[in-house]
């Protein structure tokens, strides 16, 4: 092989469901793929995943948006991370999805409006009519329902490829986000599919199937759904057990906990 | 000699990055390809890759934020090499002046195509080509050698990466191709009709005696933008009514009686402030008219018309050196003095640039009124994605028709520019004729 890929896969995204995933191990996967996606062993890929508590901080956040101590967010069960990707403070928790893509990217602008046009496709679809800011600045990029914040952007490329990317509130409590000044916008106030639909709307489960294939379309392009096996994605420790079980697909039943990159580097 | 390297387009729509972190630190040397900077645009973060080798020399720090175009580092063969010596098209070099792409010219695709081979640095022969061009390349498995330039100084730009033959393989990233201009075919084709720009355009300039430019702010760069975008994209149409004032000069004079019993006129600010303006009584109008027509209130996004369950009524303004518009959310529930009051404070907000962004989004509709410099009526630009504009032209008694006689009348114009995906002739006449029903009976404004 010399690196090119076969051009029916070129056209696809690979679509992985990870499930409940530690941030710091979904980092290291991330980190690994990109790597491969540079060598041009893997073709683009769309992650999607759940966070337990966490919250990440982006290159630009300063410390007065974590009001707290950070032992004030251990004792509430969430982790504190330091991250590489751009934009300010967010929180992820369980019920909400989130979605990495390791793609080629070539405008990182693009890039973010795309995401944004496929997130508002998707909630369109599960019956919330949302919109992008991105136009009155930066610290608006992200989807909106009126003035409500439902889901927040923020990415890395590095040589030309992406990792981080996006979190849609759907189920997931909103009150951590009140501990913090997320994305660095002091009055913002966040929402969620559930909240916006009186708690009728669509689960994750559903969601994350729509989400997928608005992101594949977004971008023109197909969706393959492949298992983190397919990807070198192993449990890492198969003891623990499944939060939350990932679809299965071509049949092939693998147990779902945490992963770790396979490959040692 | 030194190198330049600047503030790089990582988009086509980049206007500016954060210097986040250097990756390397001074004196430090630098190999072509190797990481140097991250930098933050939008919510995105990226690093980038030096095209250049050598001792490095930042002239950023970290947390600055620069205009593309705008030296960020040198690079030199020596310690202590001539910084302001790059010859390069592409770089301001020390005079100060600022770069061209900074001036927010719609990235190089823009250029003429022109036929000259990629010039190469003569030390190291380093193509030149922009971020974007490199890494379309690499990811499509593009040789830059191969190229034409067509940007300044024959620098590859994205679409001569993208008109090459090779560039057609399926790796290159999909999401690029449909934004492949056209004039991008020609480059590659022929390096034949070489256009260089003859010596006219000083000739013309010197004509013109002095030049000096003006850099645009964030928010005029912004205007430009949209309604540049606006005249391109839109196809509008536009209807003009006139409407009979009579009954609104009225109105008018009985709110200032009641405001200000006293009957003292015009010099007293703080009474006649609660006096709704004839704007005012135009914006509750539409407001109301817009309820009962919500296509008007709708916006074009993506092949689709959205309908919105708010009429968030934009006020255009002039500010210092701008136009902005602020917004009275929810206007139609709101009451006249409601809106005059609002009206007024968010036009002070503008003047004295207190102003946040979400007072000025949000808008459904647009309404921007001259009448004011006696302009008797107009056609403003759509706001996009907005169905429409409402212009309002000079109240003023003017002779008109009335039980087949010649009278004095008050009247104004107003002229409705609209979006005609979204609002047809008739539906757009509709809702003008409706704003004229409620201006010319306006005890409905009052309640």
């Amino acid at each position: 092989m010399n690196g090119r890929r076969d051009p029916q896969r070129a056209q696809e995204i690979e679509v992985c469901q990870l499930g409940l995933v530690p941030y710091g191990e979904a980092l290291a996967i991330q980190r690994e793929l990109r790597e491969r996606r540079l060598a041009g062993e893997i073709a683009d890929v769309l992650l999607l995943l759940e966070h337990p508590p966490t919250y990440t901080r982006g290159r630009r956040a300063s410390a007065a948006e974590l009001p707290f101590p950070v032992s004030f967010y251990e004792a509430r069960g969430a982790e504190v991370h330091a991250t590489d990707r751009g934009g300010r403070i967010t929180y992820h928790g369980p019920g909400q999805l989130v979605g990495y893509p390791i793609m080629a990217v070539g405008d990182v602008h693009l890039h973010l409006r795309t995401m944004e046009r496929a997130i508002i496709t998707a909630l369109g679809e599960a019956g919330v009519t949302a919109h992008s800011r991105h136009e009155e600045g930066p610290d608006y990029t992200g989807v909106w329902v009126q003035e409500r914040k439902i889901a927040s952007l923020g990415v890395h490329v590095s040589r030309g490829i992406s990792t981080h990317g996006f979190a849609v509130n759907l189920e997931n409590d909103l009150e951590p986000f009140s501990w913090v000044i997320a994305c660095g916008l002091p009055d913002v106030a966040m929402t969620s599919l559930a909240a916006e639909t009186a708690g009728t709307g669509e689960r994750l489960g559903c969601f994350r199937k729509r989400m997928a294939y608005a992101f594949c379309a977004a971008h023109g392009r197909r969706q393959r759904l492949v298992t983190p096996a397919r990807l070198g994605i192993a449990p890492r420790d198969p003891s623990r057990p499944a939060l939350r079980r990932a679809p299965q697909d071509h049949g092939v039943s693998e147990p779902i906990a945490a992963y770790s990159v396979a490959v040692p580097r | 000699m030194g190198e330049v390297i600047v503030m790089p387009r990582l988009s086509d729509t980049m206007e500016e990055g954060t210097i986040l972190r250097w990756l390397l630190a001074e004196g430090e040397t630098v190999a072509r390809g190797q990481e140097l900077v991250e930098i933050e645009t939008d919510k995105a973060t990226m690093t980038y890759e030096s095209d250049q080798a050598g001792v490095l020399h930042l002239i950023a720090a970290e947390g600055e934020t620069l205009p593309v175009g705008q030296p960020i580092a040198n690079v030199g063969e020596l310690d202590g090499a001539g910084t302001g010596a790059a010859p390069q098209a592409e770089s301001p070099g020390a005079s100060g002046a600022p770069a061209a792409p900074a001036n927010g010219a719609p990235a190089p695709t823009a250029a003429p195509p022109g036929g000259e081979a990629a010039p190469r640095d003569g030390a190291g022969g380093r193509i030149k080509a922009s971020p974007l061009a490199r890494r379309i390349a690499r990811e499509g498995g593009v040789d830059l050698g191969s190229l034409h330039g067509s940007g300044p100084g024959g620098r590859i730009v994205k679409a001569d990466v993208l008109g090459s033959p090779t560039a057609a393989s399926p790796a290159a990233p999909a999401a690029l191709v449909p934004a492949a201009p056209a004039p991008a075919a020609p480059a590659v084709a022929a390096s034949g009709p070489v256009g260089t720009a003859p010596r006219a355009p000083d000739e013309i300039a010197r004509a013109k005696g002095e030049t000096r430019e003006i850099e645009l702010s964030r928010l005029q760069q912004t205007v430009a933008r949209r309604m540049a975008e606006s005249k391109a994209t839109i196809p509008d149409f536009t209807l003009q009514i006139e409407i009979d004032m009579e009954d609104c000069v009225a109105l008018r004079a009985q709110l200032k009686g009641l405001a200000n019993p006293a009957e003292a006129g015009e010099h007293a600010p703080a009474a006649s402030e609660a006096v709704p303006t004839y704007n005012d009584m135009v914006v509750k109008a539409v407001a109301l008219a817009l309820r009962e027509h919500p296509l008007a209130n709708g916006s074009y996004r993506d092949g689709k018309v959205q309908l919105h369950s708010r009429i968030n009524v934009g006020v255009a303004v002039a500010a210092e050196g701008a136009l902005v518009v602020p917004t009275v959310f929810d206007a139609e529930e709101k009451s006249l003095g409601e809106i005059a009051r609002e009206t007024r404070a968010l036009a002070a907000r503008v003047r004295d640039g207190s102003i946040t962004p979400p007072e000025l989004g949000g808008g459904t509709f647009t309404v921007s009124n001259l009448g004011m410099y006696g302009i008797s009526s107009f056609a403003a630009i759509i706001n996009p994605p907005q169905a429409a504009i409402l212009s309002v032209g000079a109240l003023a008694p003017r002779a008109v028709v009335r039980d087949e006689e010649i009278v004095a009348r008050h009247t104004m114009s107003l002229t409705l520019v609209s979006d005609h995906r979204i609002l047809y002739g008739a539906e757009a006449a509709r809702f003008l004729a409706r704003v004229r029903e409620l201006l010319e009976a306006p005890a409905a404004l009052a309640l």
